[in-house]
């Protein structure tokens, strides 16, 4: 496996997402897949640098880190919309346990490419600046 | 002021002879008023005003004078309690109780790692209390899992601050108000919470017909009946207002394009992403008439002086972090900040709830420093003699992520100190569910709706009973002396810290312990060097000089050691990208922006013009919830009535919780004033009495969120979203739909 491996697998569902259409139309949905689309846009950065011989180091971490980020702030703002499809009752909760699959394991190829990153961002940054704390724990 | 300010508001018990009066500031909400507390025979026995602080000029309001009943109230815990195998609360010694504590934080160390431990504390305790609990938490534990009450009262007022100027720290002071020529309350309402601050404001406008007072907020409050512009708009439109009034004053030409030019970065950005909001659409978003938004868009585009200030009608709306920036973008443009009678000026709740971020206790690190810049980790490692590596890097998480992570294990010791989540969180069963599955100590010297899922309570000193300092909305700090000691069996905040930190045996590099100071005023000292150099720098602050100044306002440094009345006359702002305290947030999804991103700006010094996108609430009304919950705080009560409600004479005047209801909607549903009524929202149902009240605009309900014991005391809580603000994560409590339906 490698950083390329997860990262792809990250883009392909993060894509898969995107190609749904908005089920509510609501803030919470929006927030959620504009942080989405933004991830998805540094997947695919990320992996442009890496096909690169001589890439930026700093350029490629910075990618990186928004990928994080992104994926963090995503998760909050698609639980809230979660909660509420469910309170109010307007999302099947096949539909939403489908997504949040998805989310899930986007998230869980982000922890496992933690060592990667590490070791890409040795010389260069401290990693932990990279990677937020609970995608390291 | 008139010349009453000679005699102060007091409350002192009848024919009681004090012996002295000693050195304070009400522990109640954010205005800081100094107050003298009268002792008689090692007992508090009274409250007065202080008529040379400069703040309050000796006023108190009503809740204000009654706050030291609840020190002698007969329920107070004397005694730490346990839980034991039944399942029951029993009183235990320290020696036990800390014992506990110290095994399960140890357990929870090495099963969970640093993350799997959570410090959720208050705005009402002491400078000196929550820069141990950084340190604490920080260099100890090694969590970043640091949050408070404070996230449900003035998260917002720091994101916004940190978005627009790149540190915490409100740009004006209560002195701009004697000087404004207009003043903005929006989602503020001091008639009913800073009494203090309202008297000042219409005492001066009853005297010289200034300021001309603009009030925002859906009610008809007591605020706004004394307001020359009441602009009552639509629940969850604050956003879309501001970009409305904003527009029309720049395409009237009302602004300073000099300024603009020499001191912020951006306004094109923000121009661009206002553009839509002509005024016929931001009237048919907000339900306010064109003309009103004209009037307001001339008065705030003219008047050469304005404060505006925000509140929780603010804070805890969608779209709060961009409105609260939308205002600050108002005062860029205009010029109108860093000169007397002018500036942003977002409040903060509770009476220390900002000295809490200033030191770290939440938030940021201490002294406006930016966690996500290694740099400024190092200095505090190097300031704490710790490794670096300990300290965490990168934002807080808030109560509702922390909550999450609960649910999901991944948190199991959960310290909560001195606040009741379990009233003042919203969808409070969710909330309740989550608490039952972690190791819970609670801090508070009540039993509280909290401490029914708690596994230790810690009772702890109160106020007259300890020394420190807090610091207000205006970044003064005042000083409140011990006036009496604590009762027999319990200890201040302060000292549980001290003696947990110990016992857990956290330890320097030099095998030192990490705590060294062993008084409040010793770590204020430690803490005096911590900020020195930063923003809210108080190096030239003593306990004598803040009794004898009666408050001096941050920063004081040594050589201005009087402090400082409003930040940025010199119209420099504190981003530069070293010494800024974040590198900001995107403002559609909260994102932290990166350094490269930050430094591609290049604001160095200026202010950043921030893009103010509108969202609205995430729940919207609909056939089966047709009206909109509001929810707030009443005269007589302070947040979940630990305090307020042991005065007899507080509690007679607002005992239960009731539901306000426009005279229209009532009539259309039979509802009757004091008719029993239950009100279900998608998360839970309460019944209460109607008030009926044309204050309350049609289609909107308003329930006080300060009930809500577990005996049938109806919470507004059990009905609030339970989803936050992108930036500043502060819950959206201001909004959620319910309907009502008559029981009787
Ligand atoms: S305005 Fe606030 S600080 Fe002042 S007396 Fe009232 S509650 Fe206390």
């Amino acid at each position: 496996m490698s950083l390329r491996v997860h990262f792809q697998y990250v883009g392909k569902l993060a894509e898969e997402l995107l190609e749904e259409a908005d089920l509510t139309n609501t803030p919470l949905e929006y927030r959620y897949r504009t942080a989405l689309r933004e991830k998805e846009t540094h997947v695919r950065k990320t992996l442009d640098l890496l096909k690169q011989k001589n890439h930026d180091p700093d350029n490629l971490l910075n990618a990186i880190s928004i990928v994080y980020k992104s994926d963090e702030v995503e998760k909050l703002h698609f639980n809230g919309w979660k909660r509420l499809c469910q309170q109010n009752k307007t999302i099947k909760e096949e539909v939403l346990s489908k997504l949040e699959t998805k989310f899930s394991r986007m998230k869980t190829e982000l922890e496992e490419a933690v060592p990667y990153v590490k070791s890409i961002a040795k010389g260069h940054k401290d990693s932990r600046i990279i990677v937020p704390a609970l995608y390291r724990d | 002021m008139t010349g009453k300010e000679n005699i102060p508001d007091a409350n002192v018990e009848a024919n009681e002879n004090v012996d002295h009066w000693v050195h304070s500031t009400c522990n109640l909400c954010s205005i800081g008023c100094g107050c003298e507390i009268g002792v008689k025979d090692d007992k508090i026995v009274g409250i007065k005003g202080e008529v040379s602080h400069s703040i309050n000029m000796g006023k108190l309001d009503p809740k204000a004078k009654d706050q030291w009943y609840a020190n002698y109230s007969k329920d107070r815990l004397l005694t730490p309690m346990v839980r034991n195998e039944n399942g029951e609360l029993e009183k235990a010694t320290w020696e036990e109780a800390m014992d506990l504590m110290v095994e399960q934080a140890k357990k929870t160390l090495k099963n969970k790692g640093p993350d799997g431990f959570s410090i959720y504390s208050t705005g009402q305790g002491f400078l000196e209390d929550f820069y141990t609990i950084a340190k604490v938490g920080r260099a100890g534990i090694g969590t970043h899992l640091l949050d408070a009450n404070t996230r449900l009262c003035t998260a917002t007022t720091e994101w916004c601050l940190l978005q627009s100027f790149g540190s915490d720290g409100v740009p004006a002071s209560f002195e701009d108000f004697d000087h404004a020529e207009t003043v903005m309350l929006f989602g503020h309402n001091p008639a009913e919470t800073g009494t203090v601050l309202f008297d000042r404001i219409m005492e001066r406008k009853n005297r010289t017909g200034k300021p001309y007072l603009i009030v925002v907020d859906p009610r008809e409050t007591a605020s706004a009946k004394e307001a020359d512009l009441h602009l009552s708009l639509k629940p969850g439109t604050n956003a879309a207002l501001l970009n409305g009034i904003i527009r029309q004053i720049i395409s009237d030409g009302n602004i300073d394009r000099d300024y603009i030019s020499r001191n912020t970065i951006e306004f094109n950005s923000m121009r661009n992403s206002i553009e839509e909001w002509t005024l016929a659409k931001t009237s048919a978003m907000t339900g306010i008439p064109e003309e009103q938004l004209t009037l307001a868009a001339k008065v705030l585009g003219e008047t050469p002086s304005l404060v505006s200030t925000t509140l929780q009608g603010a804070f805890q709306s969608s779209d709060a972090t961009t409105a609260c920036v939308a205002i600050n973008n108002l005062h860029l443009m205009r010029g109108l900040i860093g000169k007397p009678g002018c500036g942003p000026f977002h409040m903060a709740g509770q009476p220390s709830s900002s000295g809490n971020r200033t030191v770290g206790g939440v938030g940021t690190y201490p002294g406006n420093r930016n966690p996500a810049n290694p740099d400024h980790l190092n200095e505090m490692a190097e300031l704490w003699n710790i490794d670096a590596e300990k300290l965490e890097i990168g934002p807080e998480k808030g109560i509702m992520k922390q909550i999450e992570m609960i649910e999901n294990d991944k948190i199991s010791f959960f310290w909560n100190i001195h606040t009741n989540p379990l009233v003042s969180l919203p969808n409070r069963q969710r909330a309740k569910k989550a608490l039952e599955k972690a190791f819970v100590v609670v801090q508070d010297p009540f039993l509280t709706e909290t401490t029914e899922v708690a596994d230790i309570v810690l009772p702890p000193a109160m106020w007259g009973e300890k020394e420190g300092t807090m610091e207000n909305a205006d970044r003064t700090i005042n000083l409140l002396r011990k006036a009496v000691e604590p009762p027999e069996g319990v200890k201040s905040d302060f000292e549980i810290l001290v003696e947990f930190s110990n016992r857990m045996g956290f330890k320097d590099k030099d095998g030192n312990p990490l705590i060294q100071y062993t008084t409040p005023e010793e770590a204020f000292e430690e803490w005096k060097k911590v900020s020195k150099g930063r923003p809210s720098d108080m190096s030239g602050m003593t306990y004598e000089l803040l009794e004898k100044e009666k408050g001096i306002r941050w920063p004081a440094t040594e050589d201005k050691p009087e402090g400082t009345t409003r930040l940025y006359e010199d119209q420099t702002f504190p981003t530069n990208i070293d010494y800024c305290q974040s590198f900001g947030k995107d403002p559609i999804t909260g994102r932290p922006k990166t350094k490269a991103e930050f430094q591609q700006k290049n604001a160095d010094g200026r202010a950043i013009f921030q893009p103010t996108y509108y969202f609205g609430s995430p729940e919207m009304p609909q056939d089966e919830y047709p009206f909109w919950l509001n929810t707030g705080r009443l005269l007589w009560h302070w947040h979940t009535r630990t305090k307020t409600a042991r005065s007899k004479k507080l509690e007679e005047k607002a005992p239960r919780a009731y539901v306000e209801m426009n005279e229209d909607d009532a009539y259309s549903l039979r509802i009757n004033q004091d008719d029993l009524v239950r009100v279900t929202s998608p998360r839970g149902e309460i019944q209460l009495p109607v008030h009926v009240d044309n204050r309350i605009n049609q289609g909107e309900v308003f329930i006080p969120f300060h009930y809500g014991n577990w005996d049938g005391e109806q919470s507004a809580n059990e009905m609030t979203m339970d989803v936050v603000d992108p930036v500043s994560h502060q819950p959206i409590l201001k909004q959620a739909v319910c309907k009502v339906e008559k029981i009787s």
